[in-house]
């Protein structure tokens, strides 16, 4: 009866132990938001929703098969040589996904243009690679890769909702073949209007280079804000 | 020495395992891509000459009919020939670009459009929008030289905010790219 039970915990904390690897990257480690990592795509193209979903999830495909196939390596690939393999096999996935959605999304390509092969050298894949799946299992790097990614992702659409919103006053998704998402009537051109005077139609700052910063800025604020409680408190 | 060696062999066997793996790919996706490639060329035909209705295709150099540089013979629906349509690559910020330039008969611009090109989202990319290449329109006649410079671009589309500033590269780019095709239509 005893082992039953200390079996059970035994489990329950090895299921806790592997969650935490994927939990990391989501919050704790948030590579976007915690680590600033890859702000390069990051701040360049989170001006449409669909570009922060695409460039998150082809950064998540990267990463999971980069990780999953250096870790795998990670007794084959001599060390000396480890970050040139390293490139070679993230730059050989980045090429796939590029064929792959030139193939099947040609709008999203067109419009995330030269963000998607750099990818190659986008700092948290290679980070993950040299400090966490050219040392664990590959369980564990799955885990971490899909953690870091969809943490990206998440951080991505974050950015890029907070931007295409109060800029255009709608979120487009003609690029994987759907419709304007709007709240308001004339969807290509959506004001905001009050007995026929118009308040607000979108403030383009928010899609420039200059509202990615503030965007950012903002939310990394209200990030530290929330942190600065907890650690000491209303003081 | 050996051990040098092993390290080669390995480096080596990885990147040979990535040489096939992306040629799989290439195998899948390469008639996909050279499809919509050429559905994005019709459509934009279309767009450039709306009363076009036959687009014969030629290439510069009849010995060369792999090149990706030719152009296209405009018919009307009474198959009167009424332009020419000449696909021409460039250089622009991120690397190559395609350029569709619609001719009216004596070489006057009718319109320009970016096709391929992986400029910067918010600068480069806006050369995407038609409206951008308005300064092109018209030009290339006797009291209107085409505006290989900056400088030589009338001051009104200068002051849009979807104007060049920004984007010089880009802009060089296209027009250099233009340049080049008005020179070899005029060899024809």
């Amino acid at each position: 009866m005893d082992n039953v039970i200390i079996q059970e915990n035994k489990s329950n904390s090895l299921f806790k132990k592997n969650i935490l690897y994927f939990t990391n990257g989501l919050l704790k480690e948030n590579p976007a938001l915690i680590l600033l990592l890859g702000m390069c795509p990051t701040l360049a193209v989170t001006t449409k929703v669909a570009n922060g979903i695409g460039m998150g999830l082809a950064t998540t495909f990267v990463l999971l098969f980069s990780n999953l196939l250096i870790s795998l390596l990670r007794n084959f690939i001599p060390t000396k040589v480890r970050i040139p393999s390293y490139i070679v096999i993230i730059a050989s996935f980045v090429t796939t996904i590029d064929l792959l959605m030139q193939a099947y999304l040609p709008l999203l390509t067109n419009s995330l243009g030269v963000f998607l092969p750099l990818i190659v050298v986008n700092c948290i894949i290679l980070g993950r690679a040299e400090a966490f799946a050219g040392k664990n299992t590959a369980g564990k790097s799955i885990l971490d890769a899909l953690g870091m990614g969809l943490g990206f992702t998440f951080a991505l659409i974050l950015i890029s909702l907070l931007r295409e919103f109060p800029g255009t006053l709608k979120i487009d998704f003609s690029d994987f073949g759907l419709g304007i998402l709007t709240f308001l009537k004339n969807a290509d051109n959506p004001t905001l209007s009050i007995f026929r005077f118009n308040i607000y139609s979108g403030a383009k700052i928010f899609t420039m280079p200059a509202g990615a910063f503030f965007i950012l800025g903002l939310i990394l604020a209200f990030k530290q804000n929330i942190e600065n409680k907890k650690k000491y408190g209303d003081k | 020495m050996k051990k040098d060696l092993i390290i080669a062999l390995k480096l080596g066997s990885i990147c040979l395992v990535a040489v096939l793996l992306l040629s799989i790919v290439n195998l899948f996706t390469d008639k996909k891509i050279k499809l919509s490639n050429q559905l994005k060329m019709e459509a934009a035909n279309k767009e450039l000459f709306a009363d076009g209705v036959t687009f014969k295709k030629n290439h510069f150099n009849k010995n060369n009919e792999l090149s990706d540089e030719f152009y296209f013979e405009v018919y009307n629906s009474t198959q009167k020939m009424i332009g020419y349509i000449t696909l021409i690559n460039g250089t622009g910020f991120g690397g190559e670009i395609a350029l569709l330039i619609a001719f009216e008969k004596n070489l006057k611009i009718k319109n320009i459009k970016l096709l391929k090109n992986s400029e910067t989202p918010g600068f480069g990319k806006k050369w995407e929008n038609q409206k951008s290449m308005d300064m092109f329109v018209n030009t290339n006649t006797d009291d209107k030289p085409f505006p290989i410079k900056k400088s030589m671009v009338s001051p009104e589309f200068l002051n849009t905010p979807d104007g060049v500033t920004g984007a010089t590269i880009t802009f060089n780019g296209i027009t250099e790219a233009v340049a080049r095709a008005i020179s070899l239509m005029k060899q024809l």
